[in-house]
């Protein structure tokens, strides 16, 4: 075999096409060929880490349960916002206490006048709900 | 009417007989579930309006190809997604299970599918993943052999010298 015959052959050889007498000849003609060898080596290689590539099996069944139930983690983040707004409030309302403004909104305290009517546990939720529309982005700035 | 509505269900029905293939090409590349399950649904209405008739593919050829076009043509919208967007895509992947080493190998070998013809990625395919034999590849194309050859032989080549390119190999 020469290295135009083995060129002829590399397509078969590599998809494994070859009869077993030919395949014999074909490396017995490439341990005589260092180079044709080294690149029919990287062609292996090249095939071998293709098939590392797997797919599922079954098209109808998903992969996991968030694929099947689509269920937003969204919320999980928003709650654990709202939550650390709610504790931020409640310790920046008990160390900072002062009249109320008309300036633009800065801390929590601005946020509620102090002769709003509002009960204790809707104070905190309003403020615990101006952080969490901070943390999003939205801004503040319009006193409640 | 009647003869319309066979004959879309006589092409639904066609297509279901190659619908695990079409995911199985799609998520190979795309490694994602729901990517793979929207590169089927865009085949299937491609099928159902363009499917080959006596055409130079197959149905089995026709649909590979499709398929692999899709799938790469999704890969090159995904990137040139906002660099966020692709972050939260990578953490889905991530979460639905694709290991960041699978992720990256994938995304390496789509980019180097991305720079074979047609028909070179098609051969490949058919060739790695389905098993084909090149005739078989010859038939489903209506090409000479020495030709799915050829297409084999530089398709595998290129893939090598993009994988070394990306010291994946």
């Amino acid at each position: 075999m020469n290295r135009d015959e083995a060129n002829e052959l590399m397509a078969d050889y590599l998809g494994g096409e070859l009869s077993p007498a030919d395949r014999l000849r074909f490396e017995a003609y490439l341990n005589t060929d260092p180079e044709l060898a080294g690149e029919v080596a990287g062609l292996e290689r090249t095939l071998a880490t293709l098939q590392q590539l797997d797919a599922p099996g079954n098209v109808a069944q998903p992969r996991t349960a968030a694929d099947h139930t689509g269920a937003p983690r969204w919320w999980i983040a928003a709650a654990l916002r709202y939550a650390a707004a709610v504790a931020i409030a409640f310790l920046a309302g008990y160390s900072l206490r002062g009249p109320a403004a008309e300036s633009p909104v800065s801390s929590p305290t601005r946020l509620v006048r102090n002769d709003a009517p509002d009960s204790r546990s809707t104070y905190w939720h309003r403020v615990a709900e101006a952080y969490s529309r901070r943390a999003n982005g939205s801004g503040l700035g319009r006193p409640l | 009417m009647t003869t319309t509505s066979t004959s879309t269900a006589d092409a639904n029905a066609a297509f279901d007989q190659h619908r695990e293939e079409v995911y199985a090409w799609a998520y190979r590349i795309l490694g994602r579930h729901h990517d793979a399950l929207d590169v089927v649904q865009d085949v299937c209405l491609r099928w159902l309006r363009n499917r080959p008739a006596g055409g130079a593919d197959s149905p089995r050829g026709w649909l590979r190809r499709v398929t692999m076009n899709r799938a790469v043509d999704l890969i090159r919208s995904r990137k040139s997604a906002p660099r966020a967007l692709s972050s939260a895509s990578e953490l889905s992947a991530r979460a639905q299970g694709d290991a960041l080493e699978t992720m990256e190998l994938r995304a390496t070998i789509a980019a180097a599918l991305d720079r074979l013809s047609e028909m070179q990625r098609s051969v490949l395919i058919a060739k790695v993943y389905d098993g084909l034999t090149f005739a078989e590849i010859a038939a489903d194309h209506q090409l000479a052999v020495p030709t799915v050859k050829t297409h084999y032989l530089r398709a595998v080549s290129a893939t090598r010298d993009r994988l070394r390119a990306e010291s994946r190999l």
